[in-house]
């Protein structure tokens, strides 16, 4: 009688092995950003979106395409850092420069944003699901009527949530966003300085901290810079975060297209970061002997 | 220049002989770029080195004191380097130079004044330089000169922009993947090559030779 049951159950654990089995690659997932959230965590990642088109290209699709592909891969690597509780993910999706490019496919991506802007913020959706407040940052008045507007709208819809935060930068360019941010040091320091016209230098209190908590990123709540990624092998900064790339953070240049980028790219840059950080560790702990 | 004392340490010894090797490796850099630029069809005209930045400044000063030490003689060095004068390099240094024995500013000195007059090549010297403290400097000059603040007028106050250098087109760093602001605003289109498995004084020549051919085979869209 008891081997009878021995038997019949383990006949039951075994079927349930392979129903589990078909279940594996997502609990290997989870098991592996579980794994990974244990050590510590990037509190802010960037993300070039690099090589849609060539991406489209190498297999026969739309340039549009490319790019709608390329949507998809940001709400995959979104839902990542979002498990993995990184604070705060921001992406390079539109630069001023890229107004150079046909017209056709501007007029694509500027639909494109418009849709999915909405799209991402509408209730039980991504970045309400995880509390994720979105920041449109950058040159907005470069864009079209309706996409400023989906752009406020998008905004408004988010903008209660506080765990997250979501950077995108369109359109964008790093140099604007210091001289925009210099612009409003002088503009606040002259407003608080009623006698500039006799003050010797009224502006010599701005400092690197003055610009820095001017910057459109930093005003909004995103912490410094840890890791920037940029994809499809271009190793370029582009005007991306010139003045938040500083000091400790990580470049990672990755050969994926954007389109194809995924946990397994993901996961090793996570892992090498989080080992520099322990050797900056050890370096503090057993006197400094890392070179800056 | 970067992984000085990281080397040192590997092979047991204090930071201040790493620096020394370092000092070695700089002077075999202006050999090798000397015999590129006489040997290869196409001249690269401009080198800077990152020899010291501002937050370098707020190390221990048992270790500045070494530094400085290694910065003067190699400085001195260079000044009597033959590649110097054979290819008629001028050397000139960026940064804020405040904060700096006396010693080290007269061999600055020194070293401008023996190599003014040439002009076929350019060699920057980094020395105090942080990128964000360059921006704000040049934003400073901006206003100081009335301009409207713009991105070009910012751009051509940078310390490149100044000297009438072009800004920098490839960066090559090792033993990390970080900038730490190098040429912070004038990195808007640079390529990076990192080669951070290696640490400054294990530099070869070859590795140099990798990095430009690996910058001659980039496609440089400038967004387009």
């Amino acid at each position: 009688m008891e081997s009878l049951v021995l038997i019949s159950s383990s006949v039951f654990q075994f079927l349930q092995w392979i129903l589990a089995q078909l279940r594996i690659t997502r609990l290997a997932q989870r098991s592996l950003l579980r794994v990974l959230a244990a050590g510590p965590i990037p509190q802010h990642v960037g993300f070039v979106m690099d090589g849609n088109r060539r991406y489209a290209r190498g297999k026969g699709k739309l340039v549009q395409e490319g790019h709608g592909d390329g949507y998809l891969a940001l709400r995959r690597v979104l839902e990542i850092c979002l498990r993995l509780n990184i604070r705060c993910v921001s992406v390079y999706a539109f630069a001023i420069d890229n107004f150079k490019r046909p017209q056709q496919e501007v007029d694509a991506l500027m639909q494109l944003a418009e849709s999915k802007l909405l799209e991402l913020c509408s209730h039980g959706d991504l970045l309400q699901e995880y509390g994720v407040k979105l920041n449109v940052i950058g040159r907005r008045t470069l864009f079209p009527d309706s996409v400023q507007a989906a752009v406020c709208k998008a905004e408004d819809l988010t903008k209660g949530n506080n765990r997250s935060i979501l950077n995108v930068c369109m359109p964008y360019s790093s140099r604007d966003e210091m001289t925009t941010a210099v612009e409003d040091c002088i503009r606040e320091a002259l407003a608080k300085d009623v006698d500039y016209f006799t003050a010797d230098d009224p502006i010599e209190g701005i400092t690197e901290d003055t610009i820095d908590s001017h910057l459109m990123s930093v005003k909004r709540g995103s912490p410094p810079l840890d890791i920037l990624i940029r994809t499809s092998g271009v190793k370029r900064l582009s005007d991306f975060m010139l003045w938040q790339c500083c000091e400790n953070t990580q470049l990672h240049f990755s050969n994926t297209y954007w389109p194809d980028f995924g946990l397994f790219d993901f996961v090793p840059i996570i892992f090498e970061w989080q080992k520099s950080v322990w050797f900056r560790r050890q370096d503090v702990l057993f006197g400094g002997s890392s070179a800056s | 220049m970067d992984g000085n004392r990281r080397y040192a340490k590997l092979r047991g010894h204090k930071a201040v002989w790493g620096h020394w090797k370092g000092a070695t490796t700089w002077l075999n850099l202006i050999d090798w770029w000397s015999y590129f630029n006489s040997s290869e069809k196409q001249e690269v005209k401009y080198m800077t080195l990152w020899a010291l930045s501002k937050e370098n400044l707020q190390r221990n000063p048992e270790e500045l004191a070494g530094l400085f030490a290694v910065l003067t003689v190699t400085f001195r060095s260079i000044a009597f380097t033959a590649s110097i004068h054979r290819s008629q390099v001028r050397v000139r240094f960026i940064g804020a130079l405040t904060g700096l024995p006396q010693h080290v500013l007269g061999a600055i000195d020194m070293l401008e004044r023996e190599t003014e007059n040439y002009s076929r090549a350019v060699m920057l010297v980094a020395v105090g330089y942080g990128g964000r403290d360059e921006v704000l400097r040049a934003v400073q000059d901006v206003l100081d000169s009335g301009e409207d603040l713009n991105e070009e007028s910012v751009s051509r106050k940078t310390f490149c922009s100044k000297l009438s250098i072009p800004p920098v087109d490839l960066i090559i760093r090792t033993s990390e993947s970080r900038t730490s602001g190098f040429m912070l605003w004038d990195t808007q289109s640079t390529e990076l090559h990192f080669l951070h498995d290696k640490l400054w004084p294990e530099l070869t020549a070859r590795d140099c030779i990798h990095a430009i051919e690996s910058f001659a085979s980039r496609e440089r869209r400038g967004g387009k």
